[in-house]
C-alpha cells in the first residue's frame, strides 16, 4: 500500500457535544474517501479537522500535502463576477488564469464559458464549478469536499464527478462528505459516521443499507 | 483581496447613497420642523435665566425691569429675579434655570473706574444648551443693561412716576449722562465669560440637530453597509485561512471600506447641507475623518460580533437610537427631565455628537 497522504488517529472532537469518538481513517494518493452519514453525524466536522480550521480533542490527523475544502455553502461574493471571485484568492493574473481554467482538468468545470458572468446571476451549478475551481487554483494536493453535489442538476453533477475522477487520476486525493449514493459509486473506500464512530465499509455496501 | 474590495465599494456606493441621501432628505425636513416648532413668533421664554442685583443697584433693577418688557427678550428669556446670590447658583444647578447673572455690589457706581467689577454668568458644564444660549445670555445682558443704561436717559420720567422725589430724578438723569458714554464705549467688556462661539440660538439648535442627524445617518449606514461585510462569514474566513489571509487583514480592509463608503455619505450630506447652511465648514471634509473612522470601527467589530444583519439592524437602531436620544441627539437635552441631562454626560455619544457639530460647523 502507498504511504498514506492523511492519517487519522483516534480523533476526537468536541463541539458544544461530542462529534467524534476514536475516528481512525487514512488516505493515500489517488484515493477517493466517502464520508457516509446521517446529518449531525459529524462528516463536514471532520473534514474541518482534516482542513486544520478545527482543533481535536483528542488523537491526531497528519496531512502530508497542501488541502484545499470546498464547503457546502460557497466563499463567494454575490456581487463580483466570476473572474474577480477567481482572483481574490490567488496571486495568478487574468491570463493565467484563463490558462488554468482551458489547459487543465479545471477545463471540465467549463468556467471559462461564465468567467464574466457576476456570482448573484449564477446558477447552483455554475456557483460550485467556480468554488471548486477557485480552490483548485492553489493546487492543493487534498480535497476536501462537502456535499459536492448537492442541489444539482445532472448535467453539473456529472461534470464535477468527471472532475473528480481526473483529479485522482493525477494522483490527487479527495475526501467527499455526501448523501449521494452516485457519488459512492467513484470512491475507493466508504467510512460510515454513527454517533461518532468512523467504520470502513465492506466494499459494494449499498449506502442506503449502511445507514440502515 | 484589496483590488476586489475596492470593486465591491464602487459597486455598492451607489445604493448607500441612494438609501441615504433619501433618509438625510427626511431627516432634514424633520430639522427645519423642529427649529420652526422651537421658534415659532409664538413661543414663550423659552429659557428661564435668575438674576440677582444688589439692593443698591436701584438703576439695574429699574433697567431689568424695563428691558423684561421688551419684545426681544420677553418671547426668548423669562428673567427670574431672586434675592440672594445661592438663589442663582441653586437654581442654574438644579436645572431651574438654564444660567444665571449675577449683578455685583457697586456696579453702576463702579463702571468707568479702575476698580470696576464684571457681571458674573453662570450656567451647568452638562447643559448642551450652554454655547449659544450663554451667548444669547451675553446678547441679552449686553440689551438688558445697555437698555437700561439708554432707557435711564429718559428713567426720570418714570422714575417720577414710581415716586421718587424731583430732587432724585435729577439724579438719575445727571448720573446717568455721566456714565452712559462711558458705558458704552465700553459695553464689550462688561462680561468675563465669553468662551461662545459666534452663531445665534436660532441657527445654533439647528445646527446641532443637523450635526445629530447626520451623525445618526452615519450611524445607521452601519445596517445598510453590514451586508457588505463577508469577514463575519465563517465560511469566507476559513476560505481566506487556507489561503493564508489572516482574519485580521480582512477586519482591517472591510473597516477601511465601511469608512470610505460612510464618508461618502458624508460628503453627499455635506453637499446638500451646504446649500441650506452658510456656516458649514469645509474643513469639516477633514476634520469629520476620525468620527467617521471610530464609526466605522464600531460598525465593523458589531458586524464581526453578531454576524446576523438582522441582529445588527436591532442594535444599531435600536441601543443606537436610545443613545443617540439620551445624548441630545434627537431632541435637545433641555427639554429633557434634569436626571437625563446629568446622565447624558456618561454617554460617549454625548460627546460624539459634540464632535461631530464642531468638527462640522465651528
Amino acid at each position: 500500500m502507498a504511504e498514506p497522504i492523511v492519517t487519522i488517529e483516534n480523533v476526537s472532537l468536541k463541539y458544544k457535544k461530542t462529534v467524534l469518538t476514536d475516528v481512525t481513517i487514512s488516505a493515500g494518493k489517488g484515493d477517493v474517501i466517502g464520508l457516509l452519514g446521517l446529518n449531525g453525524s459529524g462528516k463536514s466536522t471532520l473534514l474541518s479537522a482534516i482542513a486544520g480550521l478545527r482543533r481535536t480533542s483528542k488523537g491526531t490527523i497528519k496531512v502530508g500535502g497542501k488541502a484545499g475544502f470546498v464547503t457546502q455553502e460557497n466563499a463567494l461574493i454575490d456581487e463580483l463576477t466570476a473572474m474577480d471571485n477567481l482572483k481574490m484568492w490567488t496571486p495568478l493574473s487574468k491570463a493565467e488564469i484563463l490558462k488554468e481554467l482551458t489547459d487543465t482538468e479545471l477545463s471540465i468545470l467549463k468556467v471559462n464559458e461564465f468567467i464574466d458572468l457576476k456570482v448573484k446571476r449564477m446558477s447552483g451549478g455554475m456557483k460550485k464549478r467556480l468554488a471548486i475551481a477557485s480552490v483548485l487554483l492553489s493546487k492543493p494536493d487534498i480535497l476536501l469536499m462537502d456535499e459536492p453535489l448537492a442541489a444539482l442538476d445532472i448535467p453539473a453533477k456529472n461534470d464535477i464527478i468527471n472532475f473528480i475522477d481526473s483529479f485522482r487520476a493525477k494522483g490527487g486525493t479527495v475526501f467527499i462528505a455526501s448523501h449521494s449514493e452516485e457519488m459512492f459509486k467513484h470512491c475507493s473506500k466508504i467510512y460510515l459516521l454513527k454517533n461518532g464512530v468512523s467504520t470502513l465499509l465492506p466494499a459494494g455496501t449499498p449506502p442506503a443499507e449502511a445507514l440502515g | 483581496m484589496i483590488k476586489a474590495y475596492l470593486k465591491r465599494v464602487l459597486l455598492f456606493v451607489p445604493y448607500v447613497l441612494c438609501y441615504f441621501l433619501a433618509l438625510g432628505i427626511a431627516m432634514l425636513a424633520l430639522v427645519m420642523y423642529a427649529s420652526e416648532f422651537l421658534f415659532e413668533d409664538s413661543t414663550d421664554s423659552i429659557a428661564t435665566v435668575a438674576c440677582y442685583v444688589p439692593d443698591d443697584e436701584a438703576y439695574s433693577r429699574l433697567g431689568i425691569g424695563l428691558v423684561k418688557q421688551m419684545d426681544s427678550v420677553k418671547h426668548t428669556i423669562d428673567i427670574k429675579q431672586v434675592n440672594t446670590e445661592k438663589k442663582v447658583v441653586r437654581l442654574v444647578e438644579e436645572g431651574d434655570a438654564i444660567a444665571g447673572i449675577i449683578v455685583p455690589e457697586g456696579f453702576i457706581e463702579k463702571m468707568g473706574t479702575p476698580d470696576a467689577e464684571m457681571v458674573s454668568v453662570i450656567y451647568r458644564d452638562a447643559d448642551t444648551f450652554e454655547e449659544h444660549v450663554v451667548n444669547d445670555l451675553l446678547y441679552a445682558m449686553s440689551d438688558l443693561l445697555g437698555t437700561a443704561q439708554a432707557s435711564i436717559l429718559t428713567a426720570g420720567e418714570y422714575a417720577k412716576e414710581m415716586g421718587f422725589s424731583d430732587g432724585d430724578a435729577w439724579e438719575i438723569e445727571r448720573e446717568v449722562s455721566n456714565n452712559s458714554f462711558s458705558y458704552v464705549m465700553n459695553r464689550k467688556t462688561l462680561y468675563n465669560k465669553v468662551d461662545v462661539n459666534d452663531l445665534v440660538a436660532k441657527y445654533a439648535v439647528r445646527e446641532r440637530l443637523t450635526a445629530s442627524y447626520t451623525l445618526y445617518i452615519m450611524l445607521m449606514s452601519v445596517f445598510v453597509i453590514s451586508f457588505f461585510f463577508k469577514g463575519n462569514n465563517d465560511i469566507f474566513r476559513a476560505r481566506a485561512k487556507l489561503s493564508g489571509i489572516k482574519t485580521w487583514k480582512i477586519f482591517l480592509i472591510e473597516t477601511g471600506c465601511a469608512a470610505s463608503m460612510i464618508y461618502l455619505v458624508y460628503l453627499l450630506l455635506f453637499i446638500c447641507l451646504c446649500f441650506i447652511f452658510e456656516s458649514m465648514k469645509i474643513l469639516s471634509l477633514i476634520t469629520v475623518i476620525p468620527a467617521v473612522l471610530i464609526i466605522a470601527l464600531l460598525g465593523t467589530g458589531l458586524c464581526y460580533l453578531v454576524k446576523s444583519p438582522t441582529a445588527v439592524s436591532y442594535i444599531t437602531f435600536g441601543a443606537g437610537t436610545i443613545l443617540m436620544y439620551l445624548a441630545g441627539g434627537l431632541i435637545p437635552l433641555d427639554f429633557m427631565p434634569v436626571f437625563f441631562q446629568k446622565a447624558a454626560v456618561f454617554n460617549p455619544f454625548y460627546y460624539l455628537i459634540r464632535f461631530f457639530m464642531r468638527s462640522m460647523f465651528l
